[in-house]
Order: structure tokens, then C-alpha cells, then sequence
């Protein structure tokens, strides 16, 4: 009788160990494969994508050659971008101070002009849709942004008027500013020279209610 | 024939010796022990040579080695259980998984560019869109700031020819296939026409050239590129209201259309 308890024990003692094995092999492949390929094409590696203070680029966007990892990003998102053979685009959604970017606040976008050919600013809630205001304001580019006699700009992100450039933001929750810089047809080389000259402009909290 | 007796020696009249009978027969175990006393024994092993006294310090208690020993032992004991093969395994596969699901996720996609265009974009037609604003914005991250002319392209019937010109600053020409790969790129320059020709990934015979048939070509492509579906982007700034009668003359400009037979 103490012989056949001692059996079972062992046997179940094997099916455990068994078991655990098993648990550990397929806890490791999903939550490390699906979280690293996650993490990958959503957040990027610093192969892939430059982040400079809040401002983050994948250099290799809609490019003939990109990686694999850039093709999913993208084809996740549905969007199509402009090829970084001819332009960048940066994409922030944090300010300076690593805050995320909240419609409740308000906030200053402080550069200067841009090296580039033609460059725009537009500001969508954390999908990647427009905010709808009755102004209409959406984005500012080099035609439409008004330069200070310095050579800067302020735009103002903010749910009431601001004088100047301002463009609405009111109750459209997390927020996300697109810079996109076309520089034109010139070498890959010199794109990058010029993107690496580039001053990209401040994203400063003015206040939060 | 009779079989004949055998006949015994005789026995010396000697008296037999008298043997203890027990009352009970031996059992297995003391046979067992029996027969191990009666066996030869081996000789003994040489004594294992005593273990060194361990370090101690002079107050007695041991040292550092002794001790480190001792908490690398209990530190290392959850590691001693793991199954390092199957650890192994898991990593390799974890590995494989990764690659996988990058390599399909562009197909794998349910809301992919191309999917989200398909109903609005007529095959080979372009289409100019209405300036972009939250009620009519295609697709994501798709900025107001430009405004787009687009082409489906499918050259599942014969090749397509799109032509652009990109005279204005900021305008480009862009050419992705169904994945979102670009595969022709183009901004303002100094040659503003772009006369681009897609032809299927097949490698069918898709008729004599002009120049095999001995006549002049009338239009020379700047490029020819293969690919079987995707979309032609134009884009072009928006420079407000007062330049929308030529922005949307640069938009009516483009053309996507079927290959004409030469």
C-alpha cells in the first residue's frame, strides 16, 4: 500500500515537472516572441528608428530597401508615409519634459525655420486623426505659419484662441505633432547631413488646468 | 535378455559421524548470509583520503571561501531545478516566432493602407481628393497641409502609365505597392515631368516595342518599374484658398490610365 502511494507520488511528481517544462517553453516563446515583435515594430530600436529629444523618425520609412520591421510599423498603423528618400517625418507625443502631450493642457511649438524645402506641422489626437474645431485649423507649413521677424515661429496648441498660430486641441484627449521636413530630390547622403543640421523646434507646456 | 545386477563393493564396517538435524529448515536470509560469509571477501578499498580540516579564522568561524560556497550553493539552487535544454528550445523558438510575425505582419494587417482605399479608388482612374479635414481624412497621420491626387493601379490587364508633373515646391510622386513599399519616389526638380511606367511582375510578353517595330517612339517613360497592385500618390501644399483654382489644375494634370497598344 505505502509502496503504491510512494508510486503515484513520483509519477505525479514527473507530470508536474513535465508540465512546468512545458509551461516555461510556451510562456517563454509567446510572451517573449509576440513582446519583443511588439515592442519592435511599435516603439522601434535605435536601428531603426533616431529619436531626437520628444521627436521620433523611422529612417527608413516607405523606402525601397526598409526593414521588415518599418513594413509592419506602417502597414499596422494603415498609413502611407512620404519616403524618407525625399523628406522626414517626425512624430512626437510627449513635450520636453517627457509629459505626454494632453489636449487639457496647453502648449508652445518654439523653432525656427527649417532648412528644408517645405515643411509642415499638423497635430492629430493619439490615432492619428484630426481634432475637429470650428476654425478649421488643423496644420501649419511654410506658406501658412506667420514668422516672427527674428526668423522663429510659435505655434500654440491650446483649447481656447490664442493670437497668432494656434490650432485647436480641445477634447480630443492624448495628443501626437507631426513635423514633416521635404528636402526634394538630393542624394541620401545629403538628406541626412541636412537632417542631422536641422534644429527641430521645442514642444513647451504653457500650463495645465 | 535379462539385464544383469550390478554388484556393490563393500563397505568398510566404519560407524557414521552423527549430524545435529534442525528442527526447522534454514530460511532464505540466513542461506543468503551463509553463503556470504562462505565467499571469499575482496580486499577492503583503500581509506578515502580524510577531507582537509575546513579554513577557519581565528575566532573559530570559517572563511570567506567556505562561506561564499555556501551562499553561491543556496543561491544557485532555483537554477539548479530549470530544464536548461527546454530553456534552450524556447529561446530558439521565441526567436523563430519573432521573425515570423515580423515577416507577416504586412500581410497579416486587416486595416492596411491599401485595404482602407480600395473602396473609394477606381482601378487605374485618378481620383482628386477633397481637402483633407476630419470628416473626410482617408487615412491616419494624413496631414491637411497637402492635398493629393490618387491612383489605384492594377496591371493584372496590361501595363499603366502614370505621368505628373512636379513643378511646385513641396509637391512629390510616390508609388507603393500593396504592402506599402514605395517603390518610386519623386519631388520638384529640375526636370519636372515624370512619365512612369508599372508593368506586371509576371514576365509576360507585353507586345513589340516601337523601336522593334521600326517606328518612333512618341513617349519615352523616365522610368518603368514592375509591380502588380498598389496605390500612385501625388501630393501637392495647400497654399489656402487663394491658389485653389491652380492647385486643383495641377491635381486634374495627373493622368493614370491603361497602357495604349503600340
Amino acid at each position: 500500500m505505502y509502496y503504491q502511494i510512494y508510486k503515484l507520488k513520483q509519477r505525479l511528481r514527473g507530470f508536474l515537472r513535465l508540465m512546468s517544462d512545458w509551461a516555461l517553453f510556451i510562456g517563454i516563446v509567446l510572451i517573449g516572441g509576440i513582446g519583443s515583435h511588439w515592442y519592435m515594430v511599435q516603439a522601434g530600436s535605435m536601428f531603426s528608428v533616431s529619436r531626437i529629444g520628444p521627436w521620433e523618425s523611422w529612417e527608413n520609412a516607405a523606402r525601397h530597401n526598409s526593414d521588415p520591421y518599418t513594413r509592419a510599423h506602417f502597414a499596422r498603423l494603415g498609413i502611407l508615409p512620404l519616403s524618407t528618400d525625399i523628406s522626414r517625418t517626425y512624430v512626437a507625443r510627449h513635450d520636453d519634459d517627457g509629459d505626454q502631450l494632453y489636449s487639457s493642457c496647453d502648449y508652445a511649438i518654439e523653432g525656427h525655420d527649417f532648412a528644408a524645402r517645405w515643411w509642415s506641422i499638423t497635430v492629430f489626437d493619439d490615432d492619428g486623426a484630426l481634432i475637429p474645431n470650428p476654425a478649421g485649423r488643423y496644420a501649419f507649413s511654410r506658406e501658412t505659419v506667420a514668422i516672427t521677424p527674428e526668423g522663429g515661429f510659435v505655434i500654440s496648441m491650446a483649447r481656447d484662441a490664442r493670437a497668432g498660430n494656434w490650432i485647436p486641441t480641445g477634447g480630443a484627449g492624448s495628443l501626437s505633432v507631426m513635423l514633416v521636413l521635404q528636402n526634394g530630390n538630393i542624394s541620401v547622403a545629403e538628406s541626412r547631413r541636412q537632417n542631422d543640421e536641422e534644429t527641430l523646434p521645442k514642444i513647451v507646456r504653457v500650463k495645465c488646468r | 535378455m535379462p539385464m544383469k545386477r550390478p554388484v556393490l563393493p563393500k563397505l568398510p564396517n566404519m560407524p557414521l559421524p552423527k549430524v545435529a538435524i534442525p528442527r526447522k529448515l534454514p530460511s532464505a536470509a540466513l542461506v543468503s548470509k551463509l553463503a556470504a560469509a562462505l565467499t571469499p571477501r575482496a580486499p577492503a578499498p583503500a581509506p578515502a583520503p580524510a577531507p582537509a580540516p575546513a579554513r577557519r579564522n581565528t575566532d573559530g568561524r570559517p572563511t570567506s571561501s567556505f562561506a561564499g560556497r555556501s551562499i553561491w550553493h543556496t543561491l544557485s539552487a532555483p537554477f539548479r531545478a530549470i530544464n536548461w535544454r527546454i530553456l534552450a528550445a524556447a529561446l530558439c523558438a521565441m526567436g523563430m516566432l519573432h521573425i515570423v510575425a515580423t515577416l507577416a505582419a504586412p500581410s497579416l494587417a486587416l486595416s492596411t493602407a491599401y485595404a482602407r482605399l480600395d473602396g473609394i479608388l477606381p482601378p487605374n482612374r485618378v481620383v482628386i481628393l477633397p481637402p483633407v479635414s476630419p470628416q473626410t481624412q482617408p487615412l491616419p497621420f494624413m496631414t491637411p497641409a497637402l492635398r493629393y491626387a490618387m491612383c489605384r493601379y492594377d496591371t493584372a490587364r496590361g501595363p499603366v502609365d502614370v505621368s505628373v508633373e512636379l513643378s511646385e515646391t513641396g509637391s512629390s510622386l510616390t508609388i507603393y505597392t500593396i504592402d506599402g513599399e514605395a517603390v518610386y519616389t519623386a519631388a520638384q526638380s529640375e526636370v519636372p515631368l515624370h512619365q512612369v511606367r508599372i508593368i506586371p511582375t509576371d514576365g509576360r510578353f507585353l507586345g513589340l516595342t516601337p523601336e522593334a517595330l521600326g517606328r518612333r517612339s512618341a513617349e519615352v517613360p523616365s522610368a518603368t518599374l514592375a509591380a502588380d497592385r498598389g496605390i500612385v500618390v501625388f501630393a501637392i501644399p495647400d497654399l489656402g484658398v487663394s491658389y485653389q483654382s491652380a492647385i486643383e489644375q495641377h491635381l486634374a494634370a495627373v493622368s493614370c490610365k491603361p497602357s495604349s497598344p503600340q
